[in-house]
C-alpha cells in the first residue's frame, strides 16, 4: 500500500470536487504533528458533486476496504449520509456524508479555509479551531488525545499572527 | 585580532544555551513538544501532506517487515 494524500487530494481538485478535509490530515494541513493514515473528507452530496466524486473515485481506483468483494462506490451510497470507508491507490480514503450525525458540508463550509497544494490547485480544510471543537463534542478517546497537540498548534499560530 | 563570534555576542548577547529540552522551555504544560510544531508550521501544506505521507509509507513498511520477520 503507498500513502500519497497530495496526489489524492489533487485528483479531487482536478474533479473539482466540492468537499471539506477533515480529521487527521487537516490537523496535518494546518501545521499539526500528527500521523494518520488515512484521508477523511466530508462531502457535499448533490447529485453533480457525487457525480464528480465519483469520476475522482474512479481514477483513483476506490472499492470499498471493509468488503472481500472489492466493490466500488455508487451515487446512492455517496448520496446518503453515511461513513464510505474506501481504499484507493493513494491508500485509504474516507468519504463522509456527516462528519457526525447531522453534521454536513453545508455546516462546515462556514468554518473551512482553502489551503494552496501547488499553483492553481487548492483544497477546502475544516478550520483547526473548529476541528478542536468537533473533536472535543466527539469525546472518543483517541480525538481527546489529540486535543493537546491541537490546541498547543493553535496557540503557535496565533501567537505568530501577532507578531 | 578579537574573535569575531565573540565580538558578535558582545554586540548582540545570545541567550545562554540550554542543551535540555525541558529546562529550555521545549514543552508546553501539556507535554507537547512546541521545536515539532515550530519545525511543522515552517512547512508548506504540501510539504506537511509529503512528510506525512513519508510517515504512513515508513510505519507501515516496518509493520509489513516486522510480519514478515520470523520468529
Amino acid at each position: 500500500m503507498i500513502f500519497d494524500y497530495r496526489r489524492a487530494l489533487t485528483v479531487l481538485a482536478e474533479h473539482e470536487v466540492e468537499c471539506i478535509v477533515v480529521g487527521g490530515i487537516s490537523a496535518i494541513l494546518h501545521g499539526a504533528t500528527y500521523v494518520t493514515f488515512d484521508l477523511d473528507i466530508v462531502h457535499r452530496r448533490t447529485p453533480e458533486n457525487v457525480r464528480r466524486l465519483l469520476s475522482a473515485l474512479r481514477t483513483l481506483e476506490a472499492v470499498y476496504r471493509h468488503d472481500p468483494r472489492a466493490l466500488v462506490p455508487e451515487e446512492s451510497h455517496l448520496l446518503g449520509k453515511g461513513h464510505n470507508l474506501l481504499q484507493t491507490t493513494c491508500g485509504p480514503l474516507d468519504a463522509l456524508g456527516e462528519i457526525t450525525p447531522g453534521l454536513t458540508y453545508d455546516d462546515l463550509l462556514p468554518d473551512s479555509e482553502e489551503l494552496r497544494l501547488a499553483p492553481g490547485t487548492s483544497t477546502k480544510v475544516l478550520s483547526l479551531r473548529r476541528l478542536i471543537d468537533v473533536k472535543a463534542a466527539a469525546g472518543r478517546q483517541k480525538d481527546l488525545l489529540a486535543l493537546p497537540a491541537l490546541r498547543a498548534t493553535l496557540a503557535e499560530i496565533e501567537k505568530n499572527r501577532r507578531t | 585580532m578579537a574573535d569575531a563570534n565573540e565580538a558578535d555576542r558582545a554586540g548582540h548577547p545570545d541567550p545562554p544555551f540550554v542543551a535540555d529540552g525541558i529546562e529550555a522551555g521545549a514543552y508546553n504544560e501539556e507535554g507537547v513538544d512546541l521545536t515539532l510544531i515550530r519545525m511543522f508550521l515552517s512547512m508548506t501544506p504540501a510539504e506537511r501532506l509529503d512528510a506525512a505521507s513519508a510517515a504512513a509509507n515508513a510505519i507501515y513498511e516496518l509493520r509489513a517487515l516486522h510480519a514478515a520477520t520470523p520468529r
